[in-house]
């Protein structure tokens, strides 16, 4: 907001300049308050009472103690959980490359449809997206059990023979993963991919290209902010996921998500669930400095 | 199969493209139809019609990106139906351009070289740097195509389109998206770069100046079909329909009955035909700059046909000057001359519209 002197009335330059700057910066700081007060308090506070926690010493009943100890830290170390962390990231990673891969070919097919005919494909793709994640992934249970659909389906194709019990299992698991990212990671990727002239694709057919290396050589390349954009919506949010672990892998194969319920509920060990949060948080810190980093350098290549 | 040119070969002598019975339908629209062409070696061919008329869908089905329903169509004489677009011996100069956007000016040039793997690294530097210093871009190497001017991208796509050398090249409405003034520099440039690298040119456009002044043959396209072929002059000064001559520049037309004696048109009498022999209704078509105006009947020259008209506006042009006519049963004339004009002629007056007979058009019903 600025205030300007009245015309009839002229001030001495400096003051209503001073006065003004003073009064628009009162005014920014109000109208930032609200925003403000609401991170600081929700956030940055549990944020830091968890980070607290997270060097604090247990009770025996997995109470806070108080005191500084990074004896948490060590136990992560211990295989068991390194194991857990490095599954979520091979997890993730995986489910990222998959999200991508299937992202750009749905992406590809949707952009090439009449722009009519997009919307509508759009929707369906959204409108699950408007059902509860759990009631979703309970679905997946129904889907995936014995005599289910899916089963009916294999059995038809021969593929299976009778009953299959598919649920717990990782690949279970897995699917719903997938499934649940998949969205995340079209939408970005048909962003750029819509953008793209389809005479670039004609152009490079013209120009000696079969249709691999039109993918390769011009579409990939133009798609490339759209892919690290679902990649980074894909890998991040996969690192915390820890319901569908529970209920299609049946929780034997755990997420770092996973790792954390159980060590604040099972075990009452609540130090060390706040210092594996920590941790989960920097992994997704570096991942996102990671991604961070290659967009600059592709925009600064494209610019 | 990628299809060579060899001049020693017998090949060199079929046509660079020859199409038989082409047609192509979308379901139950026919796009194009029965189109039976041949385009020659070497030479700036020009494809002219309004918007619809099937050229481009013509054009897609030459470089493959649209098969035809029916008929045959064969490259240098090889046949090419079925044959997918990037195994196919021509380019295409596409009317958005269609450069790569994440390529610099020298990797979108050199884009063609590297995908088919045809020479040496240092073959294509050396073949990049002549591109451009055929389209007057030396320098312009390093640049991101994001820092090009419409006429710059236009000469980068040409470079990129050209410098496999290409037994065809394909131009969709080449010129459509630039300024007056640089189109008609660029006329006359890709004329001189067809001249200078040897390469059949295709053109699409529905720009009958544009087609008129570079191509050596046109063919006229309305509704599907090709309505005529032939030189710009053969196109312009004997139509084959009244659609091709309204379409390429501008005609007056009168509409009748054509026996021994001439054209019977009702209203205005009688009015000669270039020649005898026709017979049937058809119309007259007659060039506003073949037209003279004149005030009184004694000064109209014998044998030549003429009309009374009433003088409704006079347009100066500049280097024309244009008079707008009423009939008497009250159709629209139009004369143009390029001399000085007539004296003592005033809007509203009589005048006299006439032509020598030979320079009209008698296109039949």
């Amino acid at each position: 907001m600025t205030v300007t002197a009245p015309a009839h009335a002229p001030a001495p330059p400096t003051a209503p300049a001073r006065r003004s700057g003073f009064r628009s910066a009162a005014v920014t700081a109000a109208l930032l308050a609200p925003a403000g007060v609401t991170i600081v308090a929700l956030v940055l506070v549990p944020l830091a009472l968890v980070v607290r926690d997270s060097f604090a010493t247990a009770d025996p009943y997995g109470g806070i103690q108080g005191g500084f100890t990074l004896a948490n830290y060590q136990q992560l170390l211990d295989p068991v959980y390194l194991k857990v962390f490095g599954y979520s990231l091979g997890m993730a990673a995986l489910n990222t490359v998959v999200c991508l891969f299937l992202g750009y070919v749905v992406s590809y097919y949707l952009a090439g449809r009449p722009p009519q005919r997009q919307g509508l494909l759009l929707l369906l793709i959204i409108v699950p997206f408007w059902t509860d994640f759990l009631v979703r992934t309970f679905a997946w249970i129904n889907l995936l059990s014995p005599g289910g659909p899916v089963n009916t389906l294999t059995d038809a194709l021969g593929l299976t023979d009778g009953p299959t019990r598919w649920i717990p299992s990782q690949g279970a698991s897995f699917v719903g993963l997938v499934y649940a990212f998949l969205p995340t990671a079209i939408f970005p990727v048909y962003a750029s991919l819509r953008g793209v002239d389809p005479a670039l694709g004609e152009a490079a057919r013209d120009l000696g290209c079969g249709w691999w290396r039109v993918h390769t050589k011009v579409l990939l390349p133009l798609a490339r902010p759209g892919l690290l954009a679902a990649a980074l919506l894909t890998f991040v949010p996969t690192l915390g996921v820890f319901v569908i672990p529970v209920l299609l892998g049946g929780g034997k194969h755990e997420l770092v998500g996973n790792l954390i319920v159980t060590l604040y509920t099972e075990f009452r060990n609540q130090p060390m669930g706040a210092a594996a949060s920590v941790v989960l948080l920097t992994l997704m810190i570096v991942s996102l400095a990671v991604f961070g980093t290659a967009a600059g350098r592709l925009r600064r290549k494209a610019s | 199969m990628i299809v060579h040119k060899s001049p020693a070969a017998p090949a060199a002598a079929a046509p660079a493209v020859k199409l038989t019975g082409v047609g192509k339908a979308f379901g139950r629209t026919h796009a194009v139809r029965g189109v039976t062409l041949d385009i020659r070696q070497n030479e700036f061919f020009s494809i002219l019609g309004p918007s619809g008329c099937g050229k481009t869908t013509l054009m897609r089905m030459i470089t493959g990106f649209e098969e035809p329903t029916e008929g045959e169509i064969a490259l240098g004489g090889v046949p090419a139906v079925g044959v997918p677009p990037h195994k196919r011996d021509l380019n295409m100069l596409f009317q958005s351009y269609a450069l790569f956007p994440h390529l610099s000016v020298h990797d979108n040039i050199a884009f063609e070289l590297k995908v088919r793997r045809s020479r040496p690294k240092e073959a294509i530097s050396e073949a990049v740097r002549e591109a451009l210093a055929l389209v007057r871009l030396e320098g312009f190497g390093d640049r991101a195509v994001s820092q090009l001017s419409g006429g710059q991208r236009q000469r980068v796509a040409i470079a990129r389109a050209l410098i496999g050398r290409p037994s065809l090249l394909l131009l969709d409405e080449p010129l459509g998206a630039l300024d007056k003034k640089l189109r008609a520099e660029m006329q006359l440039e890709l004329k001189k770069i067809q001249r200078e690298v040897g390469v059949t040119f295709v053109m699409v456009t529905h720009d009958q100046e544009e087609a008129l002044t570079m191509s050596d043959r046109i063919a006229v396209m309305h509704g599907g079909r090709v309505i005529q072929v032939g030189t710009p002059e053969q196109i312009y000064e004997r139509p084959a329909t009244r659609f091709v001559a309204e379409f390429i520049g501008t005609s007056n037309f009168l509409t009748g009955k054509a026996d021994g004696a001439g054209l019977r048109v009702e209203g205005l009498g009688t009015v000669p035909l270039p020649e005898g022999g026709f017979t049937g209704a058809g119309h007259l078509a007659v060039r506003p700059e073949n037209v003279r105006i004149c005030s009184g009947e004694s000064a109209l020259p014998p044998g030549w046909a003429a009309l009374p008209a009433t003088l409704q506006q006079v347009v100066y042009l500049g280097s024309a000057t244009r008079y707008h006519l009423a009939l008497v049963d009250g159709g629209a004339f139009v004369a143009e001359t390029h001399g000085a004009e007539p004296a003592g002629l005033l809007a509203g007056g009589q005048v006299w519209a006439h032509w020598d007979p030979r320079a009209s058009r008698f296109l039949a019903e």
